[in-house]
């Protein structure tokens, strides 16, 4: 996969010569081989689809599946079926603006803004001595139930007028070339594998972007994880089946010194099982 | 002291030599598969990302590794996967 001149090489391995090259979309980034017959799939990264090839005819017009998700890049396959990473997934958490929080949507007594992040005060305090603090936006993420909870465990559901579809893992038939979707797994979706039970796994990176205040934060924006997805996974609807877990996660600070676990009101936003 | 000196200067010549423009590595491409080891185990296919070539190594049975070859492909490689019935036959 030639990701900047947007094409495949194929390579003879005995011969060690190029035996053949085809133009692709706008950055492959992975092939897997699957079906029968054997058909190569192609990930094209900047044009969210996959593209099939014929690989004893690579100058056939090949299928080309669109994909719902920003950036797909890894690819796995059991010869059955084809997942493919989408990197930039998100995490699931859209932004209100000042003009909303300073509203009578704002859940707060009294509609408070900055509303407080940890319970009915800050963490860390506000310094008495400095000026009213101005108004502030606030991030929200979407929890497996549909609501829109904030970094204090506040429910702004109503404020949230609109939806964001999630999609982490595509899932492809190779017979029929239908797809479905796995929801909530990571911010940015690296690298994907099929378990012999039909599960998926799916390692990548999780932001923490809705969490207020550097010492909350305490350095560590983002974390390396896995998470894995159960067989039969339906995806799409946050109400449906699928599930996924944390399998690993990387909490050590840069020096190598393990975190305090985390506060409890915000491990809810790791429980990505249910 | 001395140590702090020789930093400084092997941070000056990083910098002159970037600037110039000689050992400048342009790693932008993402990697997605970069290796892979055929069903044998016998070799091992690595992208050559910057160098815009695949490197074909072979893995003796006693589990060293030695470069069999070097194929220019297209710019910035970046996956590579066994695969069969490609045009011709590339097995082992």
């Amino acid at each position: 996969m030639n990701h900047l001149s947007d094409s495949i090489t194929v390579v003879d391995l005995h011969t060690e010569r190029v035996i053949a090259t085809r133009s692709t979309g706008d950055e492959p980034a992975d092939v897997v081989f699957a079906g029968s017959p054997t058909r190569a799939c192609v990930s094209i990264s900047q044009e969210n689809r996959i593209m099939i090839f014929d690989p004893s005819d690579l100058s056939a017009t090949p299928a080309s599946i669109p994909v719902r998700g920003e950036d797909l890049r890894a690819l796995a396959t059991d010869g059955s079926r084809i997942d493919g990473a989408i990197f930039e997934a998100g995490n699931l958490t859209t932004v209100l603006s000042e003009h909303v929080v300073k509203s009578s949507v704002n859940p707060y007594p009294g509609n408070q803004n900055p509303p407080p992040d940890a319970g009915s005060i800050f963490e860390p305090p506000l310094n008495r001595k400095l000026p009213a603090a101005p108004a502030a936006s606030m991030i929200v993420r979407r929890d497996d139930d549909g609501s829109w909870i904030n970094d204090n465990g506040v429910d702004w559901s109503e404020a949230v007028t609109w939806d964001l579809h999630g999609h982490g893992l595509v899932v492809i038939d190779a017979r029929s070339l239908s797809t479905s979707y796995r929801t909530g797994l990571l911010t940015t979706n690296m690298a994907c594998a099929i378990r012999p039970d039909g599960g998926g796994v799916v390692g990548g990176t999780e932001a923490f972007n809705e969490v207020r205040f550097e010492p909350n934060l305490a350095g560590r924006f983002i974390h390396v994880e896995g998470a894995m997805v159960e067989p039969g996974g339906r995806g799409r609807d946050p109400a449906g089946s699928q599930s996924a877990s944390g399998l690993f996660e990387s909490h050590d600070s840069p020096d190598g010194t393990p975190s305090e676990p985390r506060r409890s009101s915000r491990g809810r936003l790791f429980s990505r099982g249910r | 002291m001395s140590t702090t000196v020789l930093a400084i200067s092997i941070l000056l010549m990083t910098a002159v030599r970037v600037a110039s423009g000689q050992s400048f590595v342009n790693f932008e491409s993402p990697q997605v598969h970069p290796i892979d080891v055929t069903p044998g185990g016998s070799l091992v296919l690595v992208t050559n990302t910057v160098g815009n070539r695949l490197e074909i190594l072979e893995r003796s049975p006693d589990g060293t590794i030695r470069n069999r070859g070097s194929v220019p492909v297209g710019l910035e490689p970046v996956s590579v996967r066994r695969g069969t019935g490609l045009g011709r036959e590339s097995s082992e």
